[in-house]
């Protein structure tokens, strides 16, 4: 059951419209037609009232003589007189003490009895009024009037008054139901049309149809606003469709934005993994460096003492040799002894090489020829074969040919020895950039990159980090300097090696080394130490040897003796100075003088050279050292020297020498 | 029986509510002769209440303060019944009670009333004394209106009524209540 305000709201305006109409017509009506009634009604009753009031003021004036003298018959016939009034039933005058003096009641009306204590006022019942009036003579009270007015004829007035009120009712709904249907259409129309227009926009959507236009009425100010709000939505769905696509062009741009700062992102992200990776490359290679350094120190040390005494130890077998030339049983053992000896001096100058780093003496060289030889010397007498492969155009490098035909005849023989079965090993050479982003630790420019390749048994992981270390062989027989050997000498040159290995496959050793200008191309003699014939010549002059070796000195005393020099010895550069001057000024002057590079804790060889030339710029000075790659060494004439004489020598060494000057 | 019952009933009725009308003024008289003490309160009450329903005259009294002077004859009960009620008034004057004897002539009196103990003669004298004077003549024996009085007092079934001689008013100037005349018996009596 729907509630009736329910029903009353679901209806159409026009019905709405016409029943609230309708309900303020009647309601109005009956109200008024009530209100009608019941003034008519009271108005009656007043007038009835007053009547009965004035009938009953006249029969009591009339009635004073009556009342006075008690006369019943008198007051009897007074009453009587009632009978021209069809409307009171019922009368009774009363003496002052209250007793009745005479009744009058029409058709035997009875009702209102005989009150000892009558009422005195006047009162209603449900159809009648009780009216009651004091007599008065001359201001006294003398007795009571009594008048029943029925009221019964009034109602059936009343009930006519209804009847006609409902006809009037109903004639007049009918006549403002047909007016009202007529003018509903002035307000009813235009709201409709109004909805049927919203209908139409909200289910086509379509903002562009208007409304009809009415007088300037309220109706009219609704669809005028009701236009205008849809020229309202009309131009903010032409905004709407404007921001939208400027919404795009943003949502467009920004992720266009996104993507590039993404793409960045990752760029950077990749930078520093790159960076991240090369700096632990560097740390390693600093770690590596330090503490292949802080052996090298330790090395060098050892090498250098030892070193001496090893030209000592060849001195005197050379001088043995020669004083037993014709035992041929004492030559051969001495040769072993020799032998032996320059295994220990290979060593030494090993050991040397990687302490001081062997400051290289480069040249502009082309890589090819190096690695020609380093082949060529490290693949006699083996079951592998090599395949050389080297990009056309390979630019030369400056290098010290001798210390990387080393490098790469270390790697070959490594290789060789990994494969004991046979097999092959690749060396291929190319160029390689590296830039700004490579992970080499290394500066930007051009490289040759050579790279070792072999399919051997491949290095245990646990070694690969350790196979640059002094010392460090898993050959039974190595002295595990090849490979620290090979990485100070690269390192010096401003390159890098680096190992890949997987074990039963294979090792892998790239070495990196700064390509040169190839415009400057040298030709390079061949390193080869030929010995001089042993073939030997007396001369005869004076010598200076300076060495803070005594057992140096000695030796080498012996050998100058033999070539037939008198040897004077010195033990640091202020001594030999001092014994230079000494011996011109007496009218000997050496003719050679033999000073050592390092002198602990005294002028050493470079040192004394320049005060020796500044005070004969014709001295003949020879530099000895055991730093066989010593840059004084190589570079002896810029100093001033006239000759090398590296350590230990050997008596073919000094003559060799002394016939070079 | 029953009719008899039922008269002496009425008359009881009408005498004893006479008598609680006026029983202020008749408690003395009450006393030696109920009966007649009863019928003189009666009395009494009628001419007080007579005067309240004829008018006088204005010359009949010489200002606003003159008494209104009823004389009685002889009938000393009546008298004294009536002076009980000289404490009233009457048309804002005050009731006085005079005894109609030697001095007092019947043209000073406004009522005037003459029992029927009084000699006929002397009555016939006494209202032909009035004459044509506003004197309100109430007498109680039957040739009273014929001899020229206006009011007459007739005992009728067991009550007390009156009759007036209208004439006899008109002679003397007084106008007398429809309303009493009503209640009256007309007599046309003697021009």
């Amino acid at each position: 059951m729907i509630p009736v305000s329910d029903r009353i709201h679901n209806l159409p305006f026009k019905h709405k419209l016409m029943i609230s109409f309708m309900v303020t017509s009647i309601v109005s009506l009956v109200l008024a037609c009530l209100i009608f009634i019941i003034n008519d009604y009271l108005a009656k009753r007043y007038d009835l009232l007053n009547e009965a009031t004035a009938l009953a003021d006249t029969l009591a004036n009339n009635s004073t003589a009556a009342v006075t003298f008690d006369d019943t018959h008198a007051a009897n016939e007074i009453l009587l007189a009632l009978r021209a009034h069809p409307n009171i039933d019922m009368a009774a005058l009363f003496r002052k003490d209250g007793t009745k003096l005479a009744r009058y009641s029409r058709n035997g009306a009875s009702g209102y009895p005989e009150p000892v204590i009558s009422p005195t006022e006047t009162t209603f019942d449900h159809n009648t009024i009780h009216v009651f009036r004091p007599i008065y003579l001359e201001k006294e009270q003398i007795g009571r009037i009594y008048l029943r007015y029925d009221l019964t004829a009034m109602g059936v007035r009343q009930f006519r008054f209804i009847w006609l009120a409902l006809f009037v009712l109903i004639v007049v709904s009918c006549v403002s139901y047909a007016i009202a249907s007529r003018l509903m259409q002035y307000i009813s129309k235009p709201v409709q049309n109004l909805v049927e227009v919203a209908r139409a926009v909200s289910l086509k959507r379509d903002y562009g149809i208007r409304a009809e236009s009415y007088r300037s009425d309220e109706i009219g100010t609704l669809s005028e606003s009701f236009n205008a709000m849809l020229a309202q939505i009309q131009e903010r769905d032409i905004q709407l469709v404007m921001y939208h696509e400027q919404l795009e062009m943003q949502v467009s741009k920004r992720t266009h934005e996104l993507e590039t700062a993404n793409a960045q992102l990752t760029f950077e992200i990749a930078e520093r993994t790159k960076a991240e990776r090369a700096r632990n490359l560097m740390e390693y290679e600093l770690l590596n460096s330090r503490k292949l350094e802080s052996i090298g120190v330790l090395a060098g040390g050892i090498a250098h003492d030892f070193n001496n005494i090893l030209t000592a130890v060849v001195g005197f077998i050379s001088l043995a040799r020669y004083k037993t030339k014709d035992n041929e049983q004492i030559q051969a053992f001495l040769k072993n002894a020799e032998n032996g000896c320059f295994r220990a001096k290979n060593l030494t100058q090993q050991l040397l090489t990687f302490a001081r780093g062997g400051k290289p003496v480069r040249k502009i060289t082309s890589l090819t020829t190096i690695l020609r030889e380093a082949i060529d010397i490290s693949m006699v007498g083996s079951n592998v074969s090599c395949d050389l492969a080297l990009s056309k155009n390979l630019p030369p490098a400056n290098i010290d040919a001798g210390q990387i035909i080393q490098v790469f005849s270390n790697l070959l023989i490594n290789a060789c020895q990994a494969m004991p079965n046979g097999g092959f090993v690749t060396v291929s050479g190319e160029t390689f950039r590296v830039d700004d982003e490579s992970v080499l630790p290394m500066p930007p420019g051009e490289y040759i990159r050579v790279v070792v390749k072999d399919f051997g048994c491949g290095i245990a992981e646990e070694h690969l980090h350790r196979i640059f270390d002094p010392y460090f062989s898993t050959k039974p027989m190595g002295n595990g300097l090849g490979l620290a050997t090979c990485y100070s000498i690269i390192k010096n040159h401003g390159g890098m090696i680096t190992v890949s290995s997987e074990q039963e496959k294979g090792s892998t050793f790239s070495v990196y080394l700064p390509a040169a200008d190839r415009s400057i191309t040298t030709k390079v003699p061949a390193v080869v130490h030929a010995l001089v014939g042993t073939a030997m010549q007396k001369e005869s002059g004076r010598v200076l040897v300076m060495d803070d070796e005594e057992i140096v000195r000695s030796v080498a005393g012996e050998l100058f003796a033999i070539l037939g020099y008198a040897a004077a010895f010195a033990c640091d550069g202020d001594e030999a100075i001092a014994m230079y001057r000494d011996a011109r000024d007496r009218g000997v002057p050496f003719d050679i003088t033999i000073l050592d590079v390092t002198i602990p804790g005294g002028m050493g060889g470079v040192e004394t050279v320049e005060k020796l030339l500044s005070y004969d710029s014709k001295a003949c000075v020879i530099v000895s050292s055991g730093y066989a790659n010593d840059l004084v060494m190589s570079h002896y004439r810029s100093h001033g020297f006239k000759g090398v004489l590296p350590k230990p020598y050997t008596l073919d060494d000094i003559t060799a020498l002394l016939r070079s000057l | 029986m029953e009719i008899l019952k039922k008269i002496t009933g009425f008359l009881l009725e009408g005498f004893l509510t006479a008598a609680l009308l006026l029983a202020p003024m008749s408690a003395s008289a009450a006393l030696d002769s109920p009966t007649r003490a009863v019928e003189h309160d009666v009395k009494a009450a009628f001419i007080y209440n007579f005067t309240k329903f004829i008018t006088w005259p204005p010359a009949s009294f010489e200002n606003n303060s003159t008494p209104f002077r009823a004389c009685i004859v002889e009938d000393m009960p009546l008298i004294e019944a009536l002076e009980s009620l000289t404490q009233k008034s009457t048309k804002g004057r005050q009731f006085q009670v005079i005894r109609f004897g030697s001095g007092v002539e019947a043209g000073m009196c406004h009522l005037l009333f003459i029992g029927e103990s009084t000699e006929r003669s002397l009555a016939k004298k006494i209202i032909a004394s009035v004459g044509n004077s506003p004197v309100l003549t109430v007498g109680d024996y039957p040739a009273f209106a014929t001899q020229g009085g206006i009011v007459r007092f007739i005992p009728f079934d067991g009550r007390l009524t009156f009759e007036i001689n209208l004439e006899a008013s008109r002679r003397s100037g007084l106008e007398i209540s429809s309303k009493l005349l009503n209640l009256a018996k007309i007599v046309r009596g003697q021009p």
